[in-house]
């Protein structure tokens, strides 16, 4: 996903109340902020929900911030933390987070005859699936580097931690993520 | 060097995505093709990536904007609200700061009347009437206007004035300082020994039976020996001087005499300067309101230059003893200064 620069002047006038450059920032972080809403909380009613409340946020406490860099940080923590907390209002931690062994019971798409644009969605919805079964901490690494293609250093900034826990959590994200997934190799 | 299993695990992920220097690559790959549980640990991450990277992104709902502005004008409108609600606090706090304002003013000036009233009975402004100290006591006149006054002990001062009067006149009888702030009319100081003519200036003046003595601080006055006397002689005493008029009414005159010495009792000083002792003692009497009977031989030869703070009257005789080779005694609130030679006999 590409993500349009966005002019300091553009912050100011956000801060300054300026709707319209308000709304243009909405433009440039929207698809970024509903993708990772949508994939930290795994479906769209709850993603539509969160998504309005950071921009509502972000809406009252944009005039702390002067540097586009500083902010696409806080911005992605904002609604990292949206996301967790969310997930705890809901007592979702305990619902979601499901045992590997469980992603056995995905359906095996492989031998269903099915033309590919059928198959294909089936796939996308298996690793929605598979991305929901991890942690919360893994889950957050993985979307965050999907988004917006962060290096391992904004991640370890928006998230808090170091670098190496950074590399580790996204190894056992993508081995999680590839043990649920294994036996769709070859679609995939 | 060769890779550990524990080693590859973290380089795994910048293996598949082609991060890796090309030597390490090598040896990464030397590794997997010798270690089966590596392998399959790779498999699946390389499938992890493969996903990921194959995930299609969800389009943002269309109507997420007109939600979050319909939230932004009622996020507006509850601001507008809590600021008019604060602008109205704010505006209560500052009735009733106000009312507490307008409240220790009144106060305040009560107070200052009270302290006038209770305090400094003595600042009359009405001119007109009669003004009297004791020995050991002083007052403070305040003439609206006009003039202040200082009386100093055992004085006796008579003001004749009406508001509409075209001169203000004083009878002096003792000691006062003047500070006259009008120069509209004139003013005039009698004593038994002479007159004081002045406008617009400061100065002390002493009548106390041995002629009149005029210390002028500030601006000017004129002299006069005599009131009916067609021979009186007049002499204007400019500022910084001491002027004049002895007890059997000569010519005035200016005395070589430092002006500052004569108001110093304004300070709660006396100075003398060769003052016949009687004249010291009579000052001392009328300060500390006693009795002081001096039993030295040749009293009238005696002279005094000396320069006291009000101290207790003890102190203040026994150098007055030592200077005059005396002794001081005590008879109920009296004092007798006697001389060691008069003792003796």
């Amino acid at each position: 996903m590409n993500r349009q620069k966005i002019d300091k002047a553009i912050f100011q006038r956000a801060a300054d109340g300026d709707h319209y450059a308000f709304k243009h920032i909405y433009d440039a972080y929207r698809d970024h902020v509903y993708n990772l809403t949508y994939y930290m909380l795994g479906n769209e009613n709850d993603a539509y929900d969160v998504s309005q409340e950071i921009f509502l946020k972000l809406f009252t406490s944009i005039d702390q911030f002067k540097h586009e860099s500083e902010f696409s940080t806080w911005f992605y923590r904002v609604s990292i933390n949206a996301c967790l907390d969310h997930m705890r209002k809901a007592n979702r931690l305990k619902t979601r987070y499901v045992n590997h062994t469980e992603t056995d019971s995905f359906a095996d798409t492989s031998t269903e005859p099915v033309d590919s644009l059928v198959l294909r969605n089936q796939i996308n919805t298996d690793i929605e699936k598979a991305i929901q079964t991890l942690s919360p901490k893994l889950r957050s690494v993985m979307v965050l580097r999907y988004i917006d293609g962060l290096s391992y250093e904004d991640i370890s900034k928006i998230l808090n931690c170091s670098l190496g826990t950074v590399s580790s959590r996204l190894n056992r994200g993508y081995k999680s993520l590839g043990k649920a997934l294994i036996h769709l190799k070859d679609e995939i | 060097m060769t890779l550990y299993c524990k080693n590859i695990v973290h380089l795994s992920v910048d293996y598949y995505s082609g991060s890796l220097e090309l030597f390490d690559e090598e040896k990464v790959a030397s590794h997997l093709r010798d270690c089966d549980s590596c392998r399959k640990n790779f498999e699946y991450i390389q499938c992890g990536m493969t996903a990921m990277d194959a995930l299609k992104p969800v389009q943002t709902d269309p109507y997420l904007w007109d939600d979050i502005e319909i939230s932004l004008q009622e996020d507006v409108r509850s601001r507008a609200m809590k600021r008019q609600y604060k602008i109205r606090q704010y505006k209560a706090q500052i009735r009733k700061l106000a009312a507490v304002f307008a409240v220790l003013l009144i106060i305040i000036g009560l107070y200052v009347s009270i302290q006038e009233m209770v305090f400094n009975p003595n600042d009359d402004i009405k001119p007109a009437g009669v003004y009297v100290t004791d020995r050991g006591e002083r007052k403070e006149i305040q003439l609206a206007g006009l003039a202040y006054i200082q009386l100093n002990y055992d004085s006796h001062l008579q003001i004749d004035h009406k508001n509409d009067a075209d001169k203000l006149i004083m009878n002096l009888s003792g000691e006062a300082f003047f500070r006259i702030d009008t120069d509209e009319i004139p003013v005039r100081i009698v004593t038994s020994s002479g007159i004081v003519n002045v406008h617009g200036t400061s100065f002390g003046t002493r009548a106390r039976g041995n002629g009149v003595v005029v210390a002028v601080e500030k601006g000017a006055v004129s002299l006069m020996n005599g009131v009916k006397n067609k021979e009186a002689s007049q002499l204007v005493i400019p500022e910084g001087s001491v002027g004049i008029i002895s007890p059997d009414r000569t010519t005035p005159f200016i005395a070589d005499s430092d002006v500052t010495n004569h108001l110093e009792w304004r300070y709660n000083k006396f100075v003398f300067d060769q003052s016949p002792i009687s004249e010291v003692i009579a000052e001392l009497e009328r300060a500390y309101n006693v009795i002081i009977r001096l039993d030295i031989p040749e009293p009238e030869v005696v002279f005094l230059t000396a320069s006291f703070h009000r101290d207790p009257l003890d102190i203040i005789l026994e150098e007055i003893a030592l200077a005059t080779s005396s002794k001081i005694y005590k008879e109920d609130s009296n004092y007798i200064i006697r001389s060691v030679m008069n003792e003796s006999d």
